[in-house]
């Protein structure tokens, strides 16, 4: 988990950097990419005209792992409570059935 | 766990900073470096549910059925991950949200099946009989599988052909640093799966262990 939560920092902190870098641009084609509709569409834009979806899928992403981390970290906590509890009910089971009885006739 | 974050600082230097910008879709292009990986590992995902859970039904050792469990729910949060940025990549390269592409509809019935086996093992009989029903559904998830791999292939469709992996039927278009970018972060991307598998899986035998106490402390 600690892991994944360092993972989720660098993640996000870089990602937030990088995404304002726009400088390194080098027209490559993918032309599959595109619909010709699209296509003809995208040629006149700028090129950081889509930068708000790429940040939200990045963030989504991220969002999404880090939710999971951390609803994992909790339903650990919780296993951990239960294994105390469980440790608990067990040592009494265990003095009850081990002390002698008190009723002698 | 460390080492996938390692990785992911890579992957983030090459994804953001190093790998160039796509002429035509611009910097929306850069998520098919999150989607692709998540894509592969949601359908690899249902796979592996399906086989351990044949694994399960065959042996009858119950850390096959913890491992199917804990790939089905890592499985559905990928694939929700995926169709997610699936839908946001949507506008601006098509022009809307969703469009019911063969491609973009088999992936949404995976999703169902996904949440229909988390539900069928949170509601449905216990024991060898869940287990079983689980293992169908996982079956009927590892086909679906290959109809959203070769959906392209095999309909007309707006999603891009297949460009990088087995089948990929044309000389890929791709420019060697974004070959070299996605390969870098499809294996981050698996190493931070099977890493957060171990985890789930761990939780989930303990919890199986637990159940077990609590029968015979009361």
């Amino acid at each position: 988990m600690r892991g994944l939560l360092i993972a989720v920092t660098i993640f996000l902190g870089g990602g937030v950097f990088g995404a304002v870098d726009a400088d390194s641009v080098y027209p490559v084609d993918i032309t599959p990419l595109m619909t010709q509709a699209a296509l003809a569409q995208e040629k006149s834009s700028d090129p950081e005209a889509n930068l708000p979806f790429l940040f939200a899928v990045f963030i989504i992403t991220w969002a999404g792992f880090f939710g999971y981390a951390f609803v994992s970290s909790r339903r650990q906590r919780q296993m951990e409570q239960e294994i105390r509890a469980v440790r608990a009910a067990l040592e009494e089971k265990v003095r009850v059935e081990s002390s002698p009885s008190t009723n002698r006739g | 766990m460390i080492a996938s974050a390692l990785m992911m600082a890579m992957t983030l230097y090459l994804v953001f900073l190093w790998v160039p910008t796509e002429q035509n879709l611009g910097l929306s292009q850069r998520i098919f470096y999150f989607h692709v990986p998540i894509a592969w590992l949601g359908m690899l995902s249902i796979v592996v549910v399906a086989f351990s859970s044949a694994a399960h039904l065959i042996t009858k050792k119950e850390k096959w059925d913890n491992f199917a469990y804990s790939a089905a729910e890592l499985g559905l949060v990928f694939l929700t991950l995926l169709l997610i940025s699936g839908i946001i990549w949507n506008k601006p390269a098509w022009g809307k949200w969703w469009t019911w592409d063969p491609k973009l509809t088999t992936t949404l019935i995976l999703w169902f099946i996904y949440v229909g086996y988390m539900m069928l093992r949170a509601y449905g009989p216990v024991g060898s009989q869940g287990a079983r029903y689980g293992a169908i559904l996982a079956l009927i998830g590892a086909i679906d599988s290959v109809f959203i791999y070769m959906a392209t292939s095999w309909w007309r469709t707006q999603h891009p052909e297949l460009l990088v992996g087995p089948l990929a039927d044309e000389e890929s278009l791709l420019d060697s640093r974004m070959w070299l970018t996605l390969g870098c972060s499809t294996v981050t991307f698996t190493v931070l799966y099977i890493s957060m598998l171990i985890e789930r899986y761990s939780l989930k035998r303990g919890e199986a262990e637990i159940d077990k106490l609590y029968h015979f402390v009361s």
